[in-house]
């Protein structure tokens, strides 16, 4: 889980592992290990959650976090333009360290439509990438399961060759 | 390294494991465990066996084996609740070392600091938010108060333009009722005025002698316009309808009844008084022949 600060890691896995939400932000520091194992297609698929701490900036981020990471989730924030824009900085910075493996980008938090910040600009901009981009709430559950699975899906495929 | 007394040596190895309960495992090439001790029930680690694949136990470890010479650290990782750990990987001829230090302490500190800073972070973003939205109302504000300032500015002129020339009409009807009540008071022409209910509202002098009546009849209601205007015939009912419709008659030498029951000719015409009222003004004069 890729993201800045309070974009919302913590609770989209708590939501994907748990089942459960809080709406009182905590900080995460360092890095917590869960684990879920999820159907992708015919195959038994144990999903290792490396969910890492957020960071002001890209350059704070420890690429030795994700050693070994057969992929990753980019989460912003829609309620937040700027935490896209890290989010986007913070790709080629998970790029670097483990090369081209899937991703996904989550526009989380949204339940929060009347506060959302990314427009027609961003869209764009997003679609010119080819990335696939789910929306995400981790407080409703909204596309919590699907963006897992669809990140899921891409790396069995890419492992399987 | 500086050569240290014994004494020293132990100290530091005891507040080593009082601060830090080191904890390690050693595996080999094939991620099999070779050795393992310290605190690692402190960390939530138990279970072990020799031989076994560590990384089938141990979640963090899976993608972290093997390491290469460089070694890897991982801070604070969260082995358990409120638990964590800086974990140190690094190669020796024996196998791969696995050093676990408690870091719970120190993460403990910085978590309290970076909830306070993200929280001010997060509270600076919704004022600057809440500042954009305040800047946007005071603009569109600004830009209702600019309209609606110019809009009254413009309903000012509009109703001072209409407050000219309300004056200027009133002074108008005013000079138009002064020549009609001289025209009336004159007594040149005979003058009438009646409603669509046969009420005669007005008539002068001139018009009341023509038709043989006095003006203390036409206070006390005795004559109406179906007593002195008799029925029309069928060229002149056509007329009567025009007039329903225009409140209007064409000059044309009607007959009129007198109060002795003998009918007059009179050369009439009539045009609208008043529309709200269905109010004539008929205007009469003897013919000349």
């Amino acid at each position: 889980m890729l993201g800045t600060f309070a974009v919302g890691k913590t609770s989209l896995v708590r939501r994907f592992v748990e089942s459960i939400y809080s709406g009182k932000y905590h900080t995460t520091v360092g890095v917590k290990v869960d684990k879920k194992v999820v159907q992708v297609g015919d195959q038994e698929t144990s999903l290792l959650l490396w969910d890492i701490e957020g960071t002001e900036t890209e350059h704070e981020f420890r690429k030795s976090y994700l050693r070994g990471a057969s992929g990753y989730l980019l989460v912003a924030d829609g309620t937040r333009q700027d935490t896209l824009y890290k989010a986007l900085a913070l790709q080629t910075r998970a790029e670097e360290a483990v090369g081209q493996v899937p991703f996904l980008l989550l526009l989380n938090k949204s339940d929060l439509a009347d506060q959302w910040q990314i427009g027609p600009r961003e869209t764009e901009a997003l679609d010119q990438k080819n990335w696939t981009v789910i929306n995400t709430s981790a407080k409703t559950g909204h596309g919590v399961e699907d963006a897992f699975l669809a990140l899921a899906e891409k790396m069995v495929v890419k492992t399987n060759g | 390294m500086a050569e240290l007394p014994v004494p020293i040596r132990d100290f530091i190895d005891a507040l080593t494991d009082d601060l830090l309960a080191p904890a390690f495992m050693l595996v080999d090439d094939e991620g099999g465990l070779s050795a393992w001790g310290g605190a690692l029930e402190s960390y939530g680690i138990a279970g072990l066996e020799e031989n076994m694949q560590v990384a089938d136990h141990l979640p963090f470890l899976v993608g972290i084996l093997p390491v290469d010479s460089g070694g890897v650290f991982l801070p604070n990782v969260q082995t358990q609740a409120d638990v964590f750990a800086d974990i140190y990987f690094f190669n020796r001829p024996q196998g791969t070392w696995i050093l676990l230090l408690d870091a719970t302490k120190n993460v403990k500190t910085r978590q309290t600091l970076q909830q306070r800073a993200y929280d001010i972070s997060l509270r600076a973003a919704d004022l600057e938010q809440e500042g954009k939205t305040l800047y946007g109302v005071n603009t569109m504000l600004e830009q209702r108060v600019s309209e609606q300032t110019r809009e009254l500015s413009e309903t000012v002129v509009r109703l001072q333009q209409e407050l000219a020339e309300s004056k200027r009409t009133q002074r108008a009807l005013a000079f138009s009722e002064a020549r009609f009540r001289s025209l009336y008071e004159s007594n040149m022409i005979g003058i009438v005025s009646w409603t669509a209910n046969g009420t005669i509202s007005r008539a002068n002098d001139i018009f009341l002698q023509s038709i043989g009546y006095l003006r203390d009849d036409l206070a006390r209601g005795l004559i109406t316009w179906n007593q002195i205007s008799p029925d029309p015939d069928t060229a002149n009912r056509e007329a009567s309808d025009r007039w329903q419709d225009t409140l209007a008659l064409q000059p044309e030498e009607r007959d009129f009844i007198c109060k002795d029951g003998s009918r007059t000719r009179l050369l009439f015409c009539a045009g609208p008084r008043e529309e709200s009222t269905k109010q004539s003004i008929g205007f009469a004069t003897q013919p000349r022949y």
